[in-house]
């Protein structure tokens, strides 16, 4: 037994914990089981990190039949800084869940774990079929956590974030058939070249490409997202965003750099659809007047971003993607923990519902402030790291696209920075805060009551945040550290021969 | 040579910033006076390095640090860093001293805090080799200055974020610059990149590089048209705006031109760039100056229209213009600090800035005003001081604009009038500060250290201006930074050099100006301090709300809630690409013909029934009828199956359309009879939706005709079905995929579909019954049962019709015989999987059929087992599952690696116990949906039957007597105060529940 075939016990444990904890109700025991779970992934990705300075590609088939025919389970550097980025962002949210006390309504712990359980896989499998059946048991939670908590709205936004998603699947798996018809396999590793090879097979698999972009929130099938996910409670949203379309990221870079070695013939169109998806999420942010549908849209502009990384695919444009793909999933962490810690407070993160808490709560204010830097790349934040690395990649693109890459960057980053501006200027400035709304057991909504003095956002609510931002700064403190991971992450992309004699070896 | 002061003088400010909050703790405002000692202390530790670079040998120091762009963190001080360094301490240490008198009391952390970040910034920016480095410090500075503005409370909010917006465009230009140099550079040190040929080798890039630096410097210095955010930022206090005009964010840009200035300097773009915006500055801004009714404004359109003139210097680009600019650098910052210093003091001693209402000042505070003639007279340009002798050599460079003698004496020109405007307004501060006044408001004290301090950089200027030989070297070195190759011949600066040109234009313009300042009464209508131009706030304001409408277009367009418009833009997506791309491949698909015996005549028959059933489901307007047509569907694919040859998978597609078909009639008991009326959308939305129906159809039949059954079988397929039964002892190729070879995907959507059952109750808990279930009244759907009217309660139509029980005596005795027979299938079923049709799964949906059965059999809603029995069932099956790949890992090395052995003379593997998980973790779920689903509706439900919410309830905590009615399972009034979800515990009715280990 080597390391390599103790890969899939990072699905394996969160799936038994998450069907122990369907039969236990002790809330403790859960919880506590949770965070264990995180904290084992995060510890097991590190290791995995360090241990793939040395080594840079575990595989193992699982079942132990032969490679080919086996499912199997892949960790590189890439899959280990995912496994690490996404456990900690989860690890932080769970925090929240636990402080708010979401993780005590029926079932969110399991549901919570079989979530972790389906990204592990997702993020490990070499396989696409897999890849598929894991995408799958990260929906079956998010289905239900999404229509669990939040507003009175989430039944009907459950109904279009289900309705979309199945649809959605059923592309993927279709696309999957498609890749098994015209190439006989599914396994990653097999396919590798052949999109460029056989343009049949090219064709099947850019079939799978489109759904892994739909679950992304590539304009102009991004519509679901922001419409879905602020519908929801923030703790849950933090989740999605860590999560879901990161995943899909993930599976569109290791997809497209093994299968296609980075030069599909209709990239073109990508690039433009990566420039779009930029300034129209940035753009779109202007468009909404509540603290999470900004973020929503701030994600779109995210996904847009990172998939610059991939498209121009050079070194420094795929550490450039991939670290800034760390950097959101962090960042948005922090500002949706902290955003939600205000609204879970005041009883809204409408901006005309909120004002003046820069005096009100001026260490909320300071997380949000750092995250907002964060977001449009100002220093000291890990924003800055990633938009500089990220538009140096973009630069190195060929002719036009250089330009509208780069172009597209800029314009994306000043529309975010006015559309923020004006978020943090109406929530954060402007007059005192003379009423709030409480929570109501029975409804959830109500009334806006006269705002004592004394209510203020408990510590314990702003710690999650507080860390993830921390995260952040350390980022930009310690890129030193950082950055030759991502960079090892990049190489792999860029050069897969590694990654496919692992597996089939 | 090693210059590891550099870093440990970087270090040491580095430190300054992070213990000024302790000693502003401890000093309170009197902090200033250490932090400027600190200030001036790093400076003398830097002088022995500066006397190095003077001479002509550079100061570096570098470390790796950013692999990923192979950038270091590179510290070199040359001519340039050393002039810009020792502004940037000198006048800060002046800066904090004059602040001690000028804040109020208190602890002024934020302030002080700011201000060492700010020199912290603004030194590393001047001593950055590396371009990420470089950046890095060029945000720094402009976050800094934001900060220090929006710390200045409400009114600068708005400034603060206009600074903001323009200087982080500024940091976007430089980025993209940046970017473009290390993509075609390949290297991220600065000295490197401005040593390179490429500037004269392709004009096209060195064009771009210099527009973008040159425009990222025009935001940071304040050059047309960014000019607007510099008088805005006057919000911020006094010291604030005093070490920002004059050492620090607007000499940031200045640094970067002439850093960049080797490079660039002989680019058309950058002369013209510069020096038409500088010079455009200088007039804009003198212009406004003049207008200004407000002191400090004033001081600040003062700032704008002198850094115009070192800007255009710069865009000259000769090595006398970047003297010129250099020294005039150097004398504004002397003369900048001091001024904004004595406006602070003027606003201390009249209580205002505005002119008209300044007392005359000049009998009582004379010092004062002696400080403020000599500030003014160099900013204006009057001999001996510093001011005049850079004015001189700023306008005989602008006699050098590359362009011919035309540009020259255009430039000449133009500078000439800046420099009378200069003159003008500085006679207005001079005169209307101090002598002008008619207003009789108090005059109050200034503290002298306020007055000394802004004296200090002032008075300095005149012995330098007079010994001005001294700075030769330092001019020297600066310039030969600036110009990137040794000098042709050195400089050699004096206040008296003959008669040139420029001495007579000086004369020319210190006449004109002094003739405009004697008749200033006249001037007065015109200085009415009105906007010509729409101001910043105005501006960025519009651009804003052209951007909201914008974002708004684009977020309304998706902002439905109902799936369909999602759907419909996912799906015409997938269709464009797909259809696309089989027309793309459509060469490819000769070289791969179909595969033989593909169609038959069966397929047609399947085909047009199917498509008939599609329709029937898009058509129905009853929910009734739409899924009887989806099970058409459903059986019509087992047939397909069936007939292709695969009766396992066929099994269990039947028995899974069956199961689905009783969980969706459950559902629809809930649900009205009938959809909405589709035409209600109108006849457009109808075609549309036909189009795109027709557009997916298409797209997918021709994706599967070009990407399917167009190979022969594939190795894995070959695979398993030669070694397959040798490797599994199994017979049953699906069953031995499912269990064995893909057990893992088989352990994913077991776990999928037993957790669907935890996810039911999990989005059920969170309803109040009231929704769950409504009573008829409030149940807009509700369809009163028809009223039948029959005497003879004890008649046998009289049961037929209102009791249900007599109905099930039949179906329940059928269960009784039927169940243990289904129980022994259901076990048989299992057993044979490995090698006959069969195994885990179909064996459970045999099993869900008994459940089904007694369900239906039952005259009550009732729920079948105990209340926990379906989370058993399904936490177990998963458990189980997963246990079986953990003992395969352990006993084998790999994780649901199947175990095999002999055992009384049968074939034993560990796959079954896999197998037995998928069993339960179906049956559980099945259970679940039915105990959930198959409630009662209405009002009162009859004795011993239940509510929805009851049941969801009891799934959780077993037996309880009524629904939990709480939103999240949570009681309200526990807590009275605190927020509700904080402490969440669940609460049935004032009796809270069971929990185990409360």
């Amino acid at each position: 037994m080597s390391a390599a075939d103790l890969l899939p016990l990072l699905v394996a444990v969160p799936l038994a914990f998450a069907g122990l904890t369907v039969l236990l109700r002790r809330h403790v025991v859960g919880a506590s089981l949770l965070v264990v779970t995180l904290v084992g992934v995060l510890v097991t990705s590190v290791v995995l990190i360090a241990r793939h300075a040395s080594t840079p590609v575990l595989a193992s088939g699982v079942g132990g039949y032969p490679a080919g025919v086996a499912i199997p389970f892949v960790s590189d550097t890439l899959t280990a800084l995912m496994l690490a980025v996404t456990s900690l962002a989860t690890l932080a949210t769970t925090a929240w869940l636990i402080m708010t006390g979401e993780t005590r309504y029926r079932f969110v712990v399991p549901l919570v774990l079989l979530l972790v359980a389906g990204v592990n896989g997702a993020l490990l499998t070499g396989d696409l079929f897999n890849l598929f059946v894991f995408i799958e048991v990260m929906l079956l939670p998010s289905y239900a956590l999404l229509a669990l908590t939040g507003g009175w709205r989430r039944l009907g936004v459950g109904r279009l974030f289900v309705v979309v998603n199945l649809v959605n699947s059923a592309v993927l798996l279709i696309g999957v058939a498609f890749v098994y018809g015209t190439a006989g396999t599914v396994n990653i590793a097999a396919l590798a070249g052949r999109g460029v090879q056989d343009d049949r097979t090219g064709l099947a698999v850019a079939m799978v490409l489109v759904a892994l972009a739909v679950k992304a929130g590539i304009v102009p099938v991004h519509t679901w997202l922001p419409r879905s996910y602020p519908a929801t409670s923030p703790g849950v949203m933090s989740l999605f965003a860590a999560l879901h379309t990161k995943v899909a990221l993930y599976a569109i870079y290791r997809i497209y750099s093994v299968v296609y070695d980075g030069q599909a013939s209709w990239i073109g169109i990508v690039v433009v659809l990566a420039a779009v998806t930029a300034v129209v999420g940035a753009v779109s942010t202007l468009g909404e007047s509540t603290f999470r549908h900004a973020m929503a849209y701030q994600m779109v502009a995210g996904v847009g971003h990172i998939l610059i990384g991939v498209v121009v695919f050079t070194q420094a444009s795929l550490a450039g993607g991939l670290l800034y793909l760390a950097h959101h999933v962090i960042t948005m962490a922090a500002l949706l923990l902290t955003g939600g810690a205000i609204e879970h407070t005041y009883g809204s993160h409408r901006f005309d519902r909120l004002s003046r808490l820069m005096t009100r709560e001026p260490w909320a204010a300071t997380v949000v402030a750092l995250g907002l830097l964060s977001l449009v790349g100002l220093p000291p934040t890990s924003g800055l790291w990633g938009k500089l690395l990220l538009i140096v990649g973009a630069a190195e693109a060929p002719g036009w696209q250089a330009w509208l890459l780069v172009g597209a960057i800029v314009l994306a980053s000043i529309i975010s920075i006015i559309a923020l501006q004006r978020l943090w200027s109406e929530i954060f400035w402007g007059p005192s805060m003379e009423t709030y709304r409480t929570d109501n057991a029975r409804t959830r909504i109500s009334e806006p009551v006269p705002l004592p003095d004394d209510v203020r956002i408990p510590a314990r609510m702003l710690a999650p945040g507080t860390a993830m931002i921390a995260v952040s700064v350390a980022i930009f403190v310690g890129i030193g550290l950082l950055s030759p991971v991502v960079d090892r992450a990049a190489a792999g992309l860029g050069d897969s021969t590694a990654y496919v004699e692992a597996v089939l070896r | 040579m090693n210059g590891g002061v550099l870093p440990f003088s970087i270090a040491l400010l580095g430190l300054l910033v992070a213990v000024t909050p302790l000693v502003t703790r401890l000093l309170g405002r009197a902090s200033g006076w250490p932090l400027a000692a600190a200030y001036l202390g790093v400076a003398a530790l830097l002088a022995p390095a500066a006397g190095r670079v003077l001479d002509g040998e550079p100061v570096t120091w570098s470390r790796a640090w950013f692999p990923a762009l192979d950038s270091s963190f590179a510290l070199r001080a040359d001519g340039l860093g050393v002039v810009f360094a020792a502004i940037a301490l000198v006048i800060g240490a002046v800066v904090l001293a004059y602040a001690t008198s000028y804040l109020g009391e208190g602890r002024q952390t934020s302030f002080y805090w700011l201000m060492t970040a700010f020199t912290f910034a603004m030194v590393g920016l001047v001593l950055a080799d590396d371009l990420v480095l470089l950046f890095l410090c060029w945000e720094l500075t402009s976050l800094a200055s934001f900060l220090l503005i929006a710390r200045s409370g409400t009114s600068a909010e708005g400034a603060s974020m206009r600074t903001l917006l323009i200087t982080g465009l500024g940091g976007l230009f430089l980025l993209a610059a940046v970017a473009a140099i290390v993509a075609r550079l390949g290297t991220t040190s600065l000295h490197e990149v401005l040593d390179s040929p490429v500037w004269a080798e392709d004009p096209a890039f060195a064009t771009l590089v210099a527009v973008l630096v040159g425009l990222a410097a025009f935001t940071k210095s304040a050059q047309v048209p960014f000019h607007v955010w510099l008088p805005d930022a006057m919000a911020a206090i006094t010291p604030v705006s005093a070490y920002l005009h004059a050492a620090a964010v607007v000499k940031a840009g200045i640094f970067l031109m002439l850093r960049f200035s080797p490079a660039l300097h002989d680019v058309v773009a950058w002369n013209v760039l510069l020096v038409v915006g500088g010079l455009l500055t200088a007039l804009v801004g003198g212009f406004t100056a003049i207008r200004q009714q407000d002191l400090k404004k004033l001081m600040a359109c003062s700032t704008v229209s002198q850094l115009g003139f070192i800007t255009a210097a710069i865009g000259v680009g000769t090595y006398h213009a970047l003297a010129a600019a250099v020294l005039h650098t150097i004398a504004h910052a002397l003369f900048k600090s001091g001024l904004f210093m004595m406006v602070g003091v003027v606003d201390g001693a009249a209580g205002t800035r505005e002119l008209t209402r300044i007392p005359r000042l000049v009998s009582q505070m004379p010092v004062s005003f002696a400080v403020m003639v000599l500030g003014c007279a160099s900013m204006a340009g009057i001999p001996p001081m510093l001011g005049f002798l850079s004015k001189e050599e700023l306008l005989a460079a602008y006699g050098e604009t590359p362009g011919g003698q035309l540009a020259g004496v255009v430039a000449l020109a133009v500078g000439a009038l800046g420099a009378v405007m200069t003159f003008v307004y500085c006679g207005r501060v001079v005169f209307g500060s101090f002598v002008d006044g008619t207003s009789d408001r108090e005059i109050k004290p200034v503290s002298p250290v306020m007055i000394g301090m802004a004296a200090l950089p002032i008075v300095v200027g005149l012995p330098l201006a007079l010994a001005v030989g001294v700075l030769d070297t330092t001019v020297g070195a600066a310039t030969q930074a600036a110009v990137g190759g040794p000098l042709e011949d050195p400089i050699h600066l004096a206040l008296w050099h003959g008669f040139t040109l420029e001495l007579f234009i000086s004369v020319g313009i210190i006449a004109v100006g002094a003739l405009l300042v004697a008749n200033r009464r006249r001037l007065t209508p015109f200085v009415d301090g009105r906007r010509l131009a729409p101001d910043s706030a105005t501006v960025i304001g519009a651009i804003r709300d052209g951007l909201a409408r914008v974002g708004d277009l684009a977020a309304r367009g998706v902002r439905a809630d109902h799936p369909s418009r999602h759907v419909s833009i996912n799906t015409a997506a997938v269709s464009v690409v797909l259809l696309g791309g089989v027309i793309a491949v459509r060469d490819d698909l000769a070289a791969q013909p179909l595969q033989d015996n593909l169609m038959r005549p069966f397929d047609a028959v399947v085909l047009v029934l199917m498509a008939l059933s599609v329709l029937g489901v898009a058509v129905s307007r009853t929910r009734l009828a739409a899924t009887l047509c989806l099970s058409g569907v459903g059986i019509l694919a087992t047939a397909q199956i069936m007939a292709l040859g695969a009766p396992d998978v066929g099994l269990t597609q039947l028995l899974v359309e069956s199961l689905t078909i009783i969980v969706i009639m459950l559902v629809l008991q809930k649900l009205p009879t009938t959809f909405g009326n589709p035409r209600r959308d109108g006849h457009s939305r109808l075609l549309a939706r036909i189009g795109l129906s027709v557009l997916s159809g298409v797209a997918m039949a021709a994706g599967t005709w070009a990407l399917t059954s167009r190979r022969p079988r594939s190795d894995v397929a070959m695979y398993y079905l030669e070694e397959g039964p040798v490797e599994t002892e199994g017979a049953n190729i699906v069953n031995t995929i499912l269990v064995e070879f893909r057990a893992l995907d088989t352990l994913g959507e077991l776990a999928v579909l037993a957790m669907a059952g935890v996810a039911v109750v999990a989005v059920l808990s969170s309803l109040r019954h009231e929704y769950l279930d409504p009573p008829p009244a409030k149940n807009r759907w509700y369809v009163k049962p028809p009223e039948v009217t029959l005497t003879g309660k004890g008649t046998t139509a009289y049961r037929a019709i209102h009791r249900t029980w007599p109905n099930t005596v039949p179906l329940q005795l059928m269960v009784r015989f039927a169940a243990p027979v289904l129980v022994v299938i259901s076990a048989y079923l299992f057993w044979r999987g490995h090698n006959a049709p069969g195994g885990g799964f179909i064996a459970a949906l045999v099993g869900s059929a008994i459940v089904a059965l007694m369900y239906l059999s039952t005259s009550r809603d009732r729920q079948l087992g105990r209340p926990r029995l379906p989370l058993f069932l399904i936490g177990g099956g998963i458990l189980i599952a997963v246990a079986s790949g953990l003992w395969g890992l352990l006993a084998k090395g790999s994780f649901l690696e199947p175990l095999h052995a002999e055992a009384l003379g049968q074939h034993w593997t560990s796959s079954m116990v896999f197998d037995l998980g998928v069993y339960l973790g179906v049956l559980g779920l099945f259970l679940m949906t039915v105990n959930l689903l198959g409630t009662s509706e209405g009002e009162a439900p009859a004795p011993g039957e239940e509510w929805t919410r009851e049941r969801v309830d009891e799934a959780f905590e077993g037996e309880l007597p009524g629904p939990m009615d709480t939103v999240r399972g949570e009681r309200a009034d526990d807590h009275p105060g605190s927020r509700v979800g904080v402490r969440t515990h669940h609460v049935s009715q004032g009796v809270p529940p069971r929990e185990v280990g409360r």
